[in-house]
């Protein structure tokens, strides 16, 4: 099984919202599936059993959540390709932890938990790897409201070769009008942490990360109208 | 006890073999350059990368070939420039350098658009303190060019001024004004 | 004087679980089991290479258990990345892994170039071969002497560097730096080499081929260091495909994996080199695939310097200083010194890259270090620690 085309059959069998072909000689993958979270554990199983091993795992900051990328490729063979995962839940992003499957998945869900504050469910060892853990800041790696993009408006994702019904990051048409194209992500509380993450000048208390949730309802009350009436204005 | 016999040899074998290759390498000439009784061939620092000058005008030498465009002090990842413009055409009154800051990318020796920067090849640089690496570079050129005019007296050669020099300009960036 | 605590000042003779520790050391010792004593290998510590902390749990002599600590050494190049513009964080390349900072030049250098459909000349390919191939000959000789300076033998660190000395003149003369090296700019290089450059470049040749054979002589077939290596630290195949470990660990496990030759960058398929694989998967492997590595590297450099041909070094109309890389997103992979460089960069854009995704090697590299030291002599585990060629700063990034 070393063919885009069957890895996609493959992927889609496991339950993947949409798989996309991005040109590789422009951006390095030769396939990437859009999986929703409870079905990920099942495709990387997969990839195992083929003999793909996970490269990276990396996350990314936008409007409608956290896209966290897992890149693999075959060590026999050259088949690059990436598991994509949107947490639209910014104050309690959970993903499940890969870390049974590869153990070097443990280290590089650490390094996500620490920037973003993604939570993997089941990682052994979930605590911050290149951030101090006795004197924890809030992520830093958040954007800013000033800043954050929305995958839809950048369109890197591409035009999805084979999507299921409602897949929410297909790319946005350059005109829309927010009323029209009905953007099912933005109901999800806006930006879960403090704006310009600037861990010098804020101490939150330890454990900052469950006690987020309060602040972030009484932030979410502040951004949403700001962020609602930015995207109605465009 | 033959394979014990056997690995005894093959053990003095090895550090026989060492002692030969260390007592060689013990009589050979040393590679390091041994500052500063010797210095570094000026040969070997042609693209060197040393904190940076402003490069000797065309027809006044002392006068440097600045715009005050300010493309370095935007292209620097580091925002270690300073420049601002003076009153008498596009010169700049101030040209202040972190060299403490600078990362020696060569951003701003590649986008200036007057050739007016350029890395010097100063090694043996050496300050006392954080002050003495902000460098004020308008001075640093007119004492350079002070104490080895190229034009107009060729018979002065450029190597031997080009080392007393780096004496001089150490001592500039202490007492730099602005 | 009823008080003798003075005898106990960090509180080292109390009954377990009272000592001070920190975060990293509780959360260690709540797995501790009886009988056994942790302690702290470094994060000072001359055999760790680099700010690396390792907590082991050792019974008498032997490691039970053992957790890398990291982020000594965080310089947060990823978050640097998104206030940098594009061509202003490529200096911050040759800081990541500066023993390897052409390969992450490259890495950087690449992924903006693919993303934006941006040719590089052939003089620059060639350029930038001969600097990578070089640069990674002088990252092995210092893996090499450093390593053997963990094993006790404090000379051929001294002749590794007397080597760099020579490496480090070649590539000042081209990148103007003898290490965090800033060579690479989109679509080319930074600067042509002249005349001198090559023919330093063609002298150092044989002189390097003299050096690896005295190399051979006095540390390769040496009694000990084979007693010391053999059979020690077994990572297989199997073990690197569950922690994606690349580069030499998993070519000593067998695997043929060689990004230049599996996914052909730049112009590495003009060149006849082979890739050493070796079928033990012990640190003699490992040490066997570098030095080998360093006389294929010697191979390329020799071919390519005979067959450059005249041109720019850059392309025309090169990106400036303040060019800002197309939206898009790109993954590409350098074969590092150490394994595989990847960098991932997604763009909106705007004048800064959105995000930027630096896989360090030895991120990986080093995941593997607490199974494969399960069990052995901590002075094994700290050959097994010197075997993976580990640089923390890419690492911590």
């Amino acid at each position: 099984m070393s063919t885009p085309e069957a890895w996609r059959d493959a992927f889609k069998e496991a339950g993947a919202l949409a798989v996309t072909r991005p040109d590789p000689a422009k951006s390095g993958l030769a396939l990437s599936a859009h999986m929703p979270a409870g079905s990920l554990v099942a495709a990387a199983e997969k990839l195992k059993a083929g003999g793909f091993s996970l490269l990276f795992i990396t996350t990314a900051d936008f409007t409608e959540g956290f896209l966290v990328t897992y890149v693999f490729d075959s060590f026999t063979e050259h088949l690059r390709m990436a598991l994509r995962v949107l947490v639209k839940d910014k104050s309690c992003p959970e993903v499940p932890s890969l870390a049974h499957v590869y153990q070097g998945a443990e280290w590089h869900e650490r390094e996500s938990y620490d920037f973003y504050g993604v939570i993997f469910t089941g990682n052994p060892n979930l605590v911050p790897i290149l951030l101090p853990g006795d004197d924890p800041i809030p992520p830093p790696h958040r954007k800013g409201p000033d800043v954050i993009a929305s995958i839809r408006k950048l369109g890197f994702l591409g035009e999805a070769e084979w999507a299921s019904d409602g897949w929410e990051l297909a790319p946005a048409p350059p005109e829309t009008k927010p009323a029209a194209g009905a953007k099912p992500a933005a109901e999800k509380p806006a930006a879960g942490a403090k704006p310009e993450a600037k861990p010098e000048t804020e101490k939150p208390a330890a454990g900052a990360k469950p006690e987020a949730k309060p602040e972030a309802e009484k932030t979410a009350a502040g951004a949403k109208p700001a962020e609602a009436g930015k995207e109605e204005g465009k | 006890m033959i394979t014990a016999i056997w690995d005894q040899l093959k053990g003095l074998y090895s550090l026989i073999v060492g002692m030969i290759v260390t007592g060689r390498y013990f009589f050979a000439p040393q590679k390091t350059v041994h500052y500063p009784r010797k210095v570094v061939d000026p040969e070997d620092l042609a693209a060197y990368r040393g904190p940076l000058e402003l490069t000797r005008g065309k027809d006044d030498e002392s006068r440097t070939r600045c715009i005050s465009c300010q493309m370095c002090a935007k292209g620097c990842p580091g925002n270690c420039i300073k420049v601002v413009k003076g009153t008498e055409g596009k010169l700049p009154s101030t040209w202040v350098y972190d060299f403490s800051l600078c990362c020696l990318c060569g951003a701003c020796v590649e986008v200036c658009p007057a050739s007016a920067i350029d890395f010097s090849h100063r090694l043996y640089l050496v300050v006392t303190s954080r002050e003495e690496l902000v460098m004020d570079l308008l001075a640093d050129l007119k004492e350079r060019v002070a104490a080895n005019p190229l034009k107009p007296a060729p018979d002065v050669p450029a190597a031997a001024g080009q080392k007393a020099a780096d004496a001089p300009s150490a001592g500039a960036a202490k007492n730099g004004e602005v | 004087m009823s008080n003798f605590s003075f005898l106990n000042p960090f509180g080292v003779l109390d009954e377990p679980g009272t000592y001070m520790g920190d975060f990293y050391s509780h959360n260690f010792s709540k797995k501790a089991k009886e009988g056994t004593v942790i302690l702290n290998l470094g994060p000072q510590h001359p055999s760790t290479h680099g700010v690396l902390r390792v907590l082991v749990e050792l019974y008498g002599e032997y490691v039970m258990r053992s957790e890398p600590v990291l982020g000594y050494l965080h310089r947060s190049h990823e978050k640097m990345a998104e206030h940098k513009t594009a061509y202003g964080f490529l200096p911050n390349m040759g800081r990541v892994d500066y023993l390897n900072a052409i390969g992450w030049n490259w890495a950087y250098a690449a992924s903006c170039e693919q993303l934006a459909g941006i040719q590089v000349p052939e003089r620059a390919e060639y350029l930038r071969v001969i600097s990578a191939e070089l640069n990674r000959i002088s990252s092995h000789l210092v893996w090499w002497g450093a390593f053997v300076l963990d094993l006790g033998a404090f000379t051929p660190i001294l002749y590794a560097f007397d080597d760099r000395e020579d490496l480090c003149d070649i590539l000042q003369r081209v990148t103007g730096s003898r290490l965090t090296m800033n060579y690479f700019r989109f679509g080319g290089v930074g600067a042509d080499g002249d005349e001198r450059f090559f023919r330093l470049i063609r002298e150092f040749i044989p002189r390097m081929r003299e050096r690896l054979k005295m190399y051979r002589a006095l540390v390769t077939d040496n009694v000990i260091l084979r007693r010391r290596l053999e059979g020690i630290g077994s990572m297989d195949a199997d073990m690197c495909l569950r922690y994606g470990a690349t580069g030499p660990i998993l070519r000593a496990a067998g695997v043929r994996r060689d990004v230049r030759k599996a996914i052909p960058y730049g112009i590495y398929d003009r060149f006849d080199y082979e890739i050493p694989v070796a079928d033990r998967c012990d640190n003699f492997g490992r040490y066997w695939v570098r030095v080998e590595e360093i006389e294929q590297s010697l191979r390329i450099v020799e071919q390519a310097v005979a067959q450059i041909p005249e041109g720019k070094h850059i392309v025309d109309k090169a990106p400036k200083p303040a060019w800002k890389i197309p939206a898009g997103e790109s993954v590409f992979s350098v074969e590092g010194a150490r394994g595989e460089i990847s960098v991932h960069v997604i763009s909106d854009g705007g004048k800064s890259p959105y995000r930027v995704k630096l896989r360090a090697p030895g991120f990986s590299n080093l995941a593997l270090f607490a199974e494969a030291a399960e069990g052995t002599l901590l002075a094994d585990a700290i050959a097994t620690l010197g075997s993976l060629d580990l640089v923390i700063p890419e690492i911590d990034r």
